[in-house]
């Protein structure tokens, strides 16, 4: 049975606020116990401060996600946002550093995540634009 | 208060705003595209140049957030108040990381930008609500926050800041094992 539109915003929803959860399992980390998790990972690193910078921004950008799980119609393009740049840039940028650039395979992890929750957002977005729009036709 | 008023913190605000997200983008493009040399400008060492040009994405991806607020501040004021969460807990981060944790001075710089820009876009839209409030009876800023319950909002986020910075500190503070840091 197809979907409505209530259900693809709920499971919009879902899928953000899991994506969130999902980066503050690294975010607590790399704040909190920084060599400890680079070393799990296997990826050296000098200046701690870099990790717990990149792991503070990482919670900022998550921050910036939850309007969009708030309320979609209004914070669409927030909802946007996180595909594009956000998401799609996490895809690629480590992608890139790991298959082109040589750094340690353990980086695609945050590739991985990133492509996952951008698909699926992509998807459920895309499922309700194309609702509206029908709706707005008929 | 007048229409005039109302309009006059609104163009200020984007004003402000737009000068800040210029230098936010200017610091990103910079710590993506021109890594060593960013860092040589801020000071501050680093070998590992990923960590530098991941941070210099998470802060493009920040300003691209801003940018509606810019565009529509009636509709995304929420965005607005969040921005100004993200840069007093940026300014924090940096100036506690460097003041107390010894860190290279060069994160001043951008706690310096963040904090200028985070506070008057705090003013600018603190005097908004009040003249909105004045005018219209309510703020319009589409978030249900009524005038008489900012404190409890403010509150709120000073709580969260106060405990993300007491987190952030007591990682820092040498209680852990020594490898850890």
């Amino acid at each position: 049975m197809a979907k409505t539109l209530e259900q693809y915003t709920q499971c919009h929803s879902k899928v953000v606020t899991i994506g969130i959860i999902a980066n503050l399992i690294f975010i607590a980390p790399l704040i909190l116990f920084p060599a400890c998790f680079l070393q799990f990972l296997g990826v050296h690193l000098d200046g701690l401060i870099w990790a717990r910078v990149s792991g503070f921004l990482l919670l900022l950008v998550s921050i910036l996600y939850i309007p969009a799980v708030i309320n979609l119609d209004r914070y669409r393009v927030n909802a946007w946002l996180a595909i594009f740049p956000s998401r799609t840039f996490g895809t690629v940028f480590f992608a890139v550093q790991v298959f082109i650039f040589d750094q340690p395979g353990s980086f695609l992890i945050g590739s991985l995540v990133d492509i996952t929750f951008a698909s699926l957002s992509l998807y459920y977005l895309v499922r309700i634009t194309v609702l509206e729009l029908n709706g707005a036709r008929t | 208060m007048s229409n005039h008023t109302i309009n006059f913190y609104f163009r200020t605000h984007r004003i402000v705003g737009t000068l800040g997200a210029i230098a936010n983008f200017f610091l990103a493009l910079s710590l993506l595209f021109a890594t060593s040399k960013t860092l040589a400008i801020l000071k501050v060492d680093l070998d590992q140049l990923i960590w530098a040009k991941f941070s210099g994405g998470l802060i493009f991806i920040i300003t691209c957030y801003y940018v509606p607020e810019l565009l529509d501040l009636k509709k995304y004021r929420l965005n607005a108040w969040l921005s100004v969460f993200i840069r007093g807990s940026s300014a924090l981060f940096y100036s506690l990381s460097v003041l107390f944790f010894l860190q290279q001075p060069g994160f001043l710089i951008i706690a310096m930008l963040d904090l200028c820009i985070g506070a008057a876009s705090f003013i600018l839209l603190y005097k908004l609500d009040d003249a909105e409030t004045i005018t219209y009876g309510n703020p319009l800023n589409g978030l249900e926050l009524k005038h008489h319950n900012r404190r409890v909002y403010f509150f709120a986020a000073a709580s969260a800041l106060a405990l993300l910075l007491l987190v952030y500190a007591y990682s820092v503070i040498p209680v852990y094992p020594k490898y850890i840091w």
